[in-house]
């Protein structure tokens, strides 16, 4: 200890230790965030991240020769013909044929009505499937074959359907299967199969199978037949994601095959930094957004319930010509129902944590973690840097402000709380309403706070900023396991309620830089208005507007004129919907119950009047209280 | 500058003592302090009215959580972290049924608790349904809460603490009655709330010299939750520290607890016709024979080491256990209720089953101390630590059991981190407790760092 003691002396000097390693933090925390922003653009470098590699021996991928063509083929196009006769069928109508033709391939074969509501916004459909018993197994452990009706563009789902049911006639003559084979056409690939996996696995079925190991999606639109290349779509929601076994299953298989395959929709067919680094952003955002607002690929809908699960997208030219037919692809999917169908055990070997830099390359957690952890790690830091520089002066009302700061945090997280609740119960059709009345109110706030709350103490406001940014580093750390793309993009897009703010004193010294602070507070304040910015997401990039390049009230006024009230309201509700229907909690939840209450106390922090703090102890008390420190530190007996 | 009263040093050294507290509040607490000495056979005249509000603000949010979420109960109940199986609600139940039905109800293997459980829900059956939200169920254990805020607060006010700068009663009780980790225990409805409450009485009763009565509560404390036994020690120097210690008082009350003990112990005789319930209940925690997962550092080791190996390791664990309790009982000979504290904490860490609530309960133990805080180092540093460490526990639970992305290791790294914030928790408050009774506690260096 002498020496700690020693090199303690040696760095910080022995006068003010505490204060000058209380100065330290912000910095530091300043720099976990830049350093947070730096890993991310280090992982793709080549040597950062590993090549992906079957794990999971049992798998085989490609080890079996494929039969799927030749004859097949007529069967194939006989039920595209079918399926394309059957597109403007109502649902009921539609479901019973196709159950008609499953049950006439030999599976059991059930149809499944669901519903699911909110006020009077129904949504309902029909979903179809059928169960083949294994011939080698003994009913416990299903694979899926899943064909969504409609893909997730809202196409017909038209060759992928023909092929599932094609696919599934010709599997039934093998005799090879140990996993009980469920086809399923689901009425569309977001809510219609959801509600099949939660019922599958909440409700007795009318027939039903054991657990399931494993499934593929597919998605191949259009009449022609053709593809260019196969995208493989793999996030499923709340972060989760499938097995990397899987995936490396499916690429390689494809690589045997001849098949061209992309992730996220970037080409990347030269393996360079700028390929990887796209890929990975988009990745990223791929697995921060999934299921929010738009339907999903299909594949989601099995997270969260232990299966692991891909979309496989064929993607056509425009001119719907491409170098692979649709036997290749039934017989891409064939390769892989062997493959799951080979496995011993549920899938465990490979990764389950990891961020693709291409098809073939990954990085696993460990290597990205830090990224993340580092941006959690800095709100911690900042906060431990408020309390301890807001405890150092030793005024005696301390312990009432730290009571009554928590009291107000508290208080801002329950007005969160409570509006979630009201936007949770809020009709879909109100939301757009609803949600323009929250926005003018929350825009007034720091007004509000101005006027309503009388000036505080420089160590209360610091006393909350640091409560907050507790709360908020302990969710994003939290949330960087489970969900390591959200955690990083919400840690960026709150770092300026961390950094930028400045306490609204009010001191004379050095008026051009307070100036500077001010301002610079209250563009972090709009900037990072969780309303705002959703409104921003939704122009800039669902509707893929361009943000006006000229700062006039006319550019601004098209640009408002062109998100439609109607349009961004269904928006809104479609984000509430994967909330309600999906359990997307890592958005909307989110949103109220951290994003809000840091952005309100931000507020509070840039817009309440502070004091800045005064020894209230008279000269002479501090004297004595010097004078007795030194007595008390001799009296020690020796 | 150089005569000063001593009277003047008094309040200074408060005033350096007080960061945290107004000066307004300390003429309240001596204020109690001064009446405690008066009359302290009635302190329950002595609650003031802050304390009343506490505690009923305790029980409206304990009935109102369990009407406004009925399934919290059983949420809860199902986490490892809250209630174990030496503490289940699930498992008393299943015992109480084949109880009820004239079964052993150690017979299923299931239930492992001590069978005085089972006469308590069989009485509060008699009132109503004995089912987690029931209204008989949801009284006893809000009362058991209360009863154990009312008991700290108790010895807060008691002659063996009164001495020194206590903090106020409301504090104390609001500090045990809405902890997190105290509410969550009790609407797990784990039993180790009962235990508890049981524990922190016969420490009051041990202030107030009611010795016998103190015995009794020690016994029915240690018959529910084993590792109780382990504040016998302590206790003893509680007991005699009245009456010039002497080796017959010692053997009095040792002989007292020992008859107490087995007393209870034949109860459970009497009520199975056998002993084999000893070995359900005080066997499966020494031996440690239920292998689940906890927030303890026994579960991963047994699950990693080899059959063989296991009696050798379950005796060295059960020592590790067992080894502090006497050297911390003759260290802090002269502070009996921190050597209680102490070996509360450390039992935390090293018992068989642990759980949240035996933290929680530590935490409110450590309110009673209020002279050593500001002598503590790394209060924020440890509470950062636990607290992390507390949400991602679930978390990472929640990963390995039902999303199967992750594995065991990251609950027990977790772990790992949750004993190593008690630890420093441990270190720091028995430093801080050894430097006061060294020098009075004025640390030249506390000013320097204090994390």
């Amino acid at each position: 200890m002498a020496i700690l003691r020693t090199i303690r002396r040696q760095l910080l000097g022995t006068q003010g230790a505490r204060e000058s390693l209380i100065s330290l933090l912000p910095g530091l925390s300043f720099m976990f965030v830049l350093a947070g922003i730096a890993w991310l653009f280090v992982l793709p470098i080549q040597d950062q991240s590993r090549r992906t590699y079957i794990s999971e021996n049992a798998l085989l991928p490609g080890q079996a020769h494929t039969y799927f063509h030749g004859s097949e083929e007529h069967i194939v196009r006989a039920f595209k013909e079918e399926v394309r006769m059957l597109r403007d069928a109502p649902g009921e109508e539609r479901a019973e044929v196709v159950r008609q033709w499953i049950s006439g391939i030999g599976y059991k074969s059930a149809t499944h009505n669901w519903s699911i509501s909110h006020y009077d916004d129904i949504k309902a459909g029909v979903n179809v499937y059928g169960v083949l018993h294994a011939p080698r197994g003994d009913t416990t452990e299903s694979m899926i074959l899943c064909a969504p009706w409609l893909n997730q563009d809202g196409e017909l789902n038209e060759s992928g359907v023909a092929i599932a049911i094609a696919l599934a006639r010709y599997f039934a003559r093998w005799s090879i299967w140990s996993k009980d084979i469920i086809l399923l056409i689901p009425s569309d690939s977001s809510f219609g199969l959801s509600k099949w996996v939660e019922d599958y696995h909440y409700t007795s079925m009318p027939i039903s199978s054991g657990s399931i190991q494993g499934g593929i999606v597919l998605d191949f639109p259009g009449q022609g037949g053709r593809f260019e290349k196969l995208e493989i779509l793999y996030s499923g929601l709340n972060g989760q994601l499938p097995n990397l076994d899987l995936i490396n299953t499916v690429v390689l298989i494809c690589g045997h095959m001849g098949i061209k395959v992309i992730v996220h929709d970037i080409d990347a067919s030269d393996d360079n930094y700028e390929h990887r680094a796209k890929t990975l952003v988009t990745g990223i955002a791929h697995q921060a957004l999934s299921g929010m607002y738009r339907s999903g690929a299909g594949s989601e809908a099995f997270s969260g319930w232990r299966i692991d699960s891909v979309t496989l997208a064929a993607k056509t030219s425009r001119d719907g010509y491409g170098p692979y037919d649709h036997m290749l692809y039934g017989r891409l999917i064939e390769a892989s129902m062997r493959s799951i169908n080979n496995l011993l055990e549920h899938f465990h070997q490979s990764f389950f944590f990891y961020l693709l830099l291409s098809p073939y390359r990954f990085v696993s957690i460990a290597t990205y973690l830090p990224s993340a952890m580092m941006i959690g790690a800095s709100f911690t830091i900042k906060g431990i840097y408020y309390w301890m520089s807001s405890t150092s002066t030793k005024s005696s009302s301390m312990f009432d402000q730290a009571i009554s700061a928590f009291g107000l945090f508290t208080a801002i997280v329950f007005f969160s709380v409570a509006l979630f609740s009201l936007s949770a119960w809020t009709p879909s059709s109100m939301l757009a309403t609803t949600a323009s009345v929250v926005f003018t109110v929350t825009a007034m706030f720091p007004i509000i706070f101005r006027l309503f709350i009388s000036p505080k103490p420089l160590s209360y406001i610091n006393k909350l900023q640091s409560y907050v940014l507790v709360f908020v580093g302990l969710f994003l750390t939290t949330l960087s396991t489970l969900n390591f793309s959200l955690s990083f993009m919400l840690g960026l897009i709150f770092a300026p309620l961390a950094h930028a703010l400045t306490p609204n004193v009010n001191s004379p010294t050095n008026k051009l830089i307070e100036r500077l602070k001010c301002y610079i507070s209250w563009i972090a304040i709009v900037a990072t208005c969780p309303w705002l910015d959703i409104y921003l997401y939704y122009s800039l990039v669902v509707k893929g507007l361009e943000f006006p390049r000229q700062c006039s009230l006319q550019t601004f006024r098209n640009f408002l004129a062109n998100t439609c009230h109607e349009e961004f309201g269904e928006f809104l509700s479609g984000m509430m919907w994967s909330w309600r229907a999906l359990g997307v909690w890592s958005f909307v939840p989110v949103l109220f119950v951290v994003w809000l209450p840091l952005w309100l106390v931000a507020c509070v922090v840039v817009s309440v009047r502070a004091v800045a703090e005064t020894d209230r102890r008279t000269p002479e008390e501090r004297m004595v209280t010097v004078i007795e420190n030194d007595q008390l530190h001799e009296d020690k007996p020796k | 500058m150089q005569i000063r009263s001593c009277r003047e040093i008094d309040n200074i050294t408060l005033s350096l003592v007080d960061i945290t507290y107004t000066s307004n509040q300390q003429a309240r607490c001596s204020q109690t302090c001064y009446d405690t000495r008066l009359n302290y056979h009635r302190p329950l005249a002595l609650m003031d009215w802050r304390t009343c509000a506490a505690i009923f603000a305790a029980a409206i949010l304990r009935q109102s959580l369990s009407f406004l979420f009925p399934s919290l109960h059983s949420l809860l109940g199902q986490h490892v972290e809250v209630t174990t199986t030496m503490t289940s609600f699930k498992q008393m139940k299943e015992g109480l049924h084949l109880y009820e039905i004239g079964l052993s109800p150690y017979n299923g293997g299931v239930y492992h608790q001590a069978p005085i459980f089972l006469l308590l829900f069989k009485f509060a059956g008699k009132f109503g349904p004995t089912s987690p939200d029931s209204f008989i169920i949801n009284v006893l254990y809000t009362f058991a809460d209360i009863i154990t805020a009312y008991f700290l607060c108790a010895i807060s006010k008691s002659p063996k603490l009164a001495k020194t700068n206590q903090l106020a009663d409301w504090v104390i009780a609001a500090l045990y009655l809405f902890n997190p980790l105290v509410v969550a225990t009790n609407i797990s409805r784990s039993t180790a709330v009962l235990s508890n409450a049981t524990m922190v009485g016969s420490i009051a009763y041990a202030c107030y010299n009611k010795n016998i009565l103190s015995v009794i509560f020690l016994a029915v404390a240690s018959h529910a939750n084993f590792y109780t036994i382990y504040l016998v020690p302590p206790f003893l120097l509680l007991w005699t520290s009245t009456t010039n210690t002497s080796t017959a008082s010692v053997t009095k009350y040792l002989f007292l607890y020992i008859t107490a003990s087995a007393g209870l112990a034949s109860i459970g005789y009497f009520m199975t016709g056998s002993w084999q319930y000893l070995s359900a209940t005080y066997g499966s925690l020494l031996f440690f024979k239920d292998l689940v997962p906890n927030m303890g550092l026994w579960w991963y080791f047994f699950m990693e080491m080899f059959d063989f190996f296991r009696p050798l390791f379950t005796y060295i664990f059960q020592l590790y256990s067992l080894i502090y309790v006497l050297p911390i009982t003759f260290r802090l000979h002269n502070y009996p209720l921190m050597a209680i504290t102490c070996i509360v904490g450390i039992t935390t860490i090293s018992k068989s089953y642990p759980e949240i609530g035996d933290l929680g309960m530590y935490i409110s133990l450590l309110s009673l101390f209020r002279f050593i805080f500001p002598n503590v180092r790394y209060a924020l540093f440890a509470a950062l630590v636990i607290l992390h460490s507390l949400v991602l526990a679930p978390n990472f639970y929640h990963l390995w059991i039902y999303l199967g992305s992750g594995n065991a290791n990251f609950i027990y790294a977790i772990t790992l981190v949750y004993t190593i914030g008690l630890t420093i928790i441990i270190t720091d408050t028995l430093r801080a407790a050894l430097r006061i009774e060294f020098d009075g506690g004025a640390d030249p260096s506390k000013s320097v760092i204090q994390i």
